[in-house]
């Protein structure tokens, strides 16, 4: 047990640290549960107890003198990172991973919720489904030329006596009938936001793309409520900058039928753009003279409401369809002019979210 | 459809106060789409959508019973100028009977109304420059002064009619009957059709078809530069038939989309006699027969009852009594006021539009203004959800925000893949569902599986990023017998690191949605290398693969650095993921940390047999992988006392004996 010899050591080795990291090693080495200090300890046990009363007060001396020390040094260590060592603190930090989310389940996410509060559940139906739902059951029979408005893949598997071929839903409207049959008796709030599938590829349309479909069926539902619901939308998920209107339209599934309309965020609702090197005008090819197709809505048909099992003398309902990805590039600040890239799997667009 | 007029001709017919861009702004917000104005040489060209249901707007004339409509509404004083339905009488015409024209109709339910006239001594030519002017800003090529005259009717009455060249037809006679399958006729632009039966067609004497009718003329009866004698023939055939056969043979016109819709027998009178005022005063044609005029069921009056206050529970707002009735009034409409009750006769026009008493509704809140509609949200209610669809929607949320923190990019592709990329991937053809009407070869099959568009996605990003790491969550399509197809949503994870990054990833989500007993075992699948594979079980139910991807399909897509993918059944997880951990009690004892190598061992085989061989054994933590050699922590501690390092050392010889 050479009490001097360590406490020689300890100091020259002290002297010597300049880091946390050693300093903790030290430390381990003279305080440890193996350490020095306790091993001491052990061999005082086996020595006689006149030297053992000499020993331990020692031993215990040098054991707060290490602490001390260990201390000191500790804070000297430390004062003098604060004071002294120079940082680039313009160089990056560590990096951790960042992934990201589609921008669609972005908007998706932020409309469901928009529509939670008000109370509208959030369904799910069919993508392959039948024509029954997609257009008889919207009262469009067999043949009708508004089916030509929902340009339609059909599936190559075999038809149903009752139900018709089987397709790629052209809209989320068939989950209209599919939700009055879940429900059964009215109050309906519902929000569908699904995948639909239409046969165009252009720079607005991507065969697959997104809808949501908003349904309510009650008792006295008017066109007041659905003016109400889509203005708070609109105000919820777009700036106060942008303007709508409503049209008049035609759906056989709705009477009235609108359609609504939103100001243009690529072109400012101007219907052009003025840029490049020339400064020359060029038409926005992503609106018509500066509006830009939100989506149809309108009061459902009787027709409909019947075909659900609805008593359209009883209730009354209206119903809207919007496009996702439509109602996300009109976002302020988003300024997409071409729908393709949102499914192109391209990670530098999509990393950016 | 799109039909484009010009502001000149509608004041043909109006007198308006109203300027063009006040006509496009009030027309689109009460009626018509007018979705661009356009300026030339003097005039303004309106381009306007038209809705389905709204065929009678799809003229000069039927948007100038719009405006006649609409622009009172907003203060502009607004009249007819020249009415040509009431112009453009039968009476007009001088008949004659030097030239004979029989007509015969096999089936009534083929055309509802025909009138004709034949035309002698036409001098083929140009059109005047005012009327072929019209026709270039409305869209049309001009062809000549006869043909030029069907196309000018058309866009200044919304009725299409046909000119024949009278000579052509055999026997002065048409017959109107519908066609067996398999007959053909050359088309005016000289492509020969062949009817898919039960078409409406027209055949001379000698049984030759003239026309397909409602769609296009044939080329045998059409006008050359040599016509003399023409008929003019006015038709109103049967829609759905014209749909039909133009749907079945591809043969789409401008006649047509009229026609499919629905049009109106009374307009057939006007047509003709400005069809024939215009073609004498442009190709100097006179009268050589009498006007043929078939019309049996003449349209009976449709009357609506509706009551003001249905009108305004439907509004959500009461609309002045006395403007709902000028309202529809101006519409064209016949009201008769009884109290609160209207009496609404149905002019023809709109006899294919106006059925019940929410037609009638429309016409009053479109014309009053929607825009001046208030705005109110109707009262919360609540609705029973879909059975899970809450937990599946929040938990699919989770997953996608919890793999985009650990630095995973979602990707969403197209749901249609191509046959390439099922062949690729190593996938059965067979099994896939195909699109009777693919727009591309890209998107012909419905997925069965994300991994083909993920190994595209891969590829299409090679070099872009050095590592990557990709998820895409999606319905997949499976054929069923006598159903519509499963949709399964499956999650797939595709990587370029190694078989440790995935499952670590997979390891990370699973603790993160409280998934506890999950086990990775021998996987089996074609897709992925034999040896590098694991079938992943939670509560032993199969819930997807994870491994590197064969070699084929490496070679297939000329991947230079290894792909890891994981394929699972999404709602398999979410059903065994839990809001919360099971809560477990931490020890207030200490806890003994011992290391142990070894060599050449199954990690799962070792956990099992070293947590059955000590009850102290709390976790085992992998601290270092070298070679064939692991490294362990092994920690142990009892929940009654403190262990010493001799009891836990005891654990370890326990636990080394086993392995």
């Amino acid at each position: 047990m050479n009490i001097q010899g360590a406490t020689s050591d300890f100091k020259i080795q002290i002297t010597k640290t300049e880091s946390i990291e050693v300093l903790e090693n030290l430390r381990i080495k003279y305080l440890g549960r193996k350490g020095l200090i306790n091993s001491f300890i052990e061999e005082l046990k086996k020595v006689e107890i006149p030297d053992r009363k000499i020993l331990g007060p020692k031993i215990n001396n040098l054991k707060k003198y290490i602490e001390e020390q260990i201390e000191l040094k500790s804070k000297y260590i430390l004062d003098k990172d604060e004071k002294e060592e120079l940082i680039d603190i313009t160089l990056p930090g560590k990096k951790y991973p960042k992934g990201s989310l589609h921008p669609t389940t972005i908007a998706i996410e932020e409309i469901s919720n928009i529509f939670k509060k008000i109370g509208f559940i959030p369904v799910s139906y069919p993508e392959a489904e039948w024509e029954y739902f997609a257009f008889e059951a919207l009262n469009m029979p067999k043949g009708h030329p508004a089916r030509d408005d929902f340009e339609t893949f059909f599936l190559d598997e075999a038809e149903d006596k009752k139900y018709g071929k089987i397709i790629l839903t052209p809209h989320t409207s068939s989950g209209q009938n599919r939700e009055m049959n879940r429900v059964k008796n009215p109050p309906i709030r519902m929000i569908n936001i699904g995948k639909c599938y239409r046969p165009n590829w252009d720079s607005v349309h991507n065969p697959m793309f997104y809808q949501f479909e908003g349904l309510c069926i009650d008792k006295n539902i008017n066109i007041t409520n659905l003016k109400g619901t889509i203005d708070y939308f609109v105000q919820q998920f777009f700036s106060e900058h942008r303007k709508t209107r409503l049209r008049p339209f035609h759906f056989q599934f709705t009477e009235p039928s609108f359609e609504i309309d939103i100001s243009c965020g690529i072109c400012k609702g101007l219907g052009y753009l003025t840029g490049g090197e020339t400064g020359k005008k060029t038409k926005c090819k992503v609106c018509k003279s500066g509006w830009l197709e939100l989506g149809g809505a309108g009061m459902v048909h009787p027709n409909v409401l019947k075909k659900g099992g609805i008593d359209p003398n009883h209730f009354s309902g209206w119903a809207f369809g919007f496009g996702v990805e439509r109602v996300y590039m009109m976002k302020e600040g988003l300024m997409l002019d071409d729908i393709r890239i949102l499914y192109s799997g391209q990670i530098e667009f999509l990393n950016q979210f | 459809m799109n039909i484009k007029i010009t502001y000149n001709w509608l004041l043909d017919y109006l007198d308006t106060e109203a300027d063009p861009y006040e006509i496009q702004k009030y027309l689109s917000l009460c009626g018509p789409s007018v979705e661009s104005v356009e300026k030339i040489h003097g005039d303004f060209v309106f381009d306007i959508e038209i809705t389905s249901n709204r065929i009678d707007t799809a003229s000069v004339y039927g948007i100038t019973q719009e405006a006649l409509a609409i622009l009172p509404q907003f203060n502009k004083k607004t009249f007819i100028k020249f009415d040509p339905l009431k112009n453009f009488i039968f009476k007009k015409i001088r008949q004659e009977d030097e030239k004979k024209l029989d007509i015969e109709i096999k089936d009534p339910n083929l055309v509802s109304r025909i009138s004709a006239v034949v035309l002698s001594d036409v001098k083929i030519g140009d059109s005047p420059k005012k009327l072929k002017q019209r026709l270039l800003d409305c869209g049309i090529n001009p062809i000549n002064n006869v043909v030029d005259v069907s196309n000018y009717i058309r866009i200044a009455l919304g009725q299409p009619c046909h000119i024949f060249d009278y000579d052509s037809i055999g026997g002065s006679k048409m017959i109107i009957r519908k066609s067996t399958k398999g007959e053909t006729l050359t088309t005016l632009d000289k492509e020969k059709v062949v009817l898919p039966g039960d078409d409406i067609v027209i055949s001379d004497a000698n049984g030759n078809l003239i026309d397909q009718p409602g769609i296009m003329g044939a080329f045998n009866s059409s006008v050359k530069s040599d016509t003399k004698n023409i008929i003019l023939f006015v038709p109103i055939f049967n829609g759905q038939m014209v749909r039909r056969t133009s749907m079945l043979t591809g043969k789409r016109s401008d006649s047509a989309s009229y026609f499919e819709k629905g049009l109106d027998e009374e307009r057939t009178e006007a047509t003709l006699v400005y069809g024939y005022t215009l073609l004498k005063e442009n190709a100097r044609a006179v009268v050589s027969s009498k006007i043929i005029d078939i019309y049996k069921n003449k349209y009976k009056p449709r009357k609506i009852i509706v009551t003001f206050s249905q009108i305004s529970n439907l509004i959500g707002q009461n609309i002045d009594k006395r403007d709902t009735v000028e309202i529809l009034k101006r519409l064209g409409f016949n009201v008769t006021r009884k109290k609160d009750t209207l009496e609404i006769i149905i002019p023809s026009y709109r006899k294919n539009d106006i059925f019940i008493k929410e037609d009638v509704v429309e016409e009053v809140a479109r014309i009053f203004g929607y825009y001046k509609i208030s705005s109110n949200l109707q009262s919360f209610a609540y609705v029973p959800e879909q059975k899970d669809f809450q937990k599946i929607n929040n938990a699919t949320l989770e997953i996608k925000k919890y793999l985009k923190h650990i630095g995973l990019t979602e990707i969403i592709n197209n749901s249609m893949i191509s046959k390439d990329q099922i062949i690729n991937a190593k996938l059965n053809e067979n099994d896939h569902i195909k699109l009777s009407n693919p727009i591309s070869i890209e998107l012909e099959y419905l997925r069965t599986s994300l991994i083909p568009s993920l190994l595209v996605n891969i590829k299409n990003n090679l070099g872009k990023q050095d590592t990557m790491a990709l998820f895409e969550i999606a319905k997949t399509f499976h054929r069923q017998k006598d159903d519509l197809p499963k949709e399964t949503t499956k999650l797939t994870i595709m990587t370029n690191t190694n078989y440790f990054d995935l499952k670590g990833i997979i390891e990370a989500l699973f603790s993160e949605l409280n998934i506890t007993d999950v086990k990775f075992e021998e996987g089996t699948s074609e897709l992925l290398a034999s040896k590098k594979q694991s079938k992943i079980k939670i509560n032993s139910k199969d819930v997807g693969n994870l491994g590197l991807i064969n070699k084929d399909i490496r070679n297939n897509y000329g991947f230079y650095k290894n792909i890891y993918i994981a394929e699972l059944d999404l709602f398999n997880i979410i059903q065994e993921s839990k809001k919360l951990p099971e809560y477990k009690k931490p020890s207030s004892f200490s806890t003994v940390k011992l290391d142990l190598t070894v060599k050449n061992l199954n990690y799962e085989d070792f956990k099992l047999k070293a947590f059955a061989n000590s009850q102290y054994l709390q976790d085992i933590k992998v601290l270092d992988k070298y070679q064939d050699n692991i490294t362990f922590r092994l920690f142990f501690s009892s929940y009654v006392k403190n262990l010493t390092e001799k009891e836990a050392l005891k654990e370890l010889v326990k636990i080394k004996k086993e392995i």
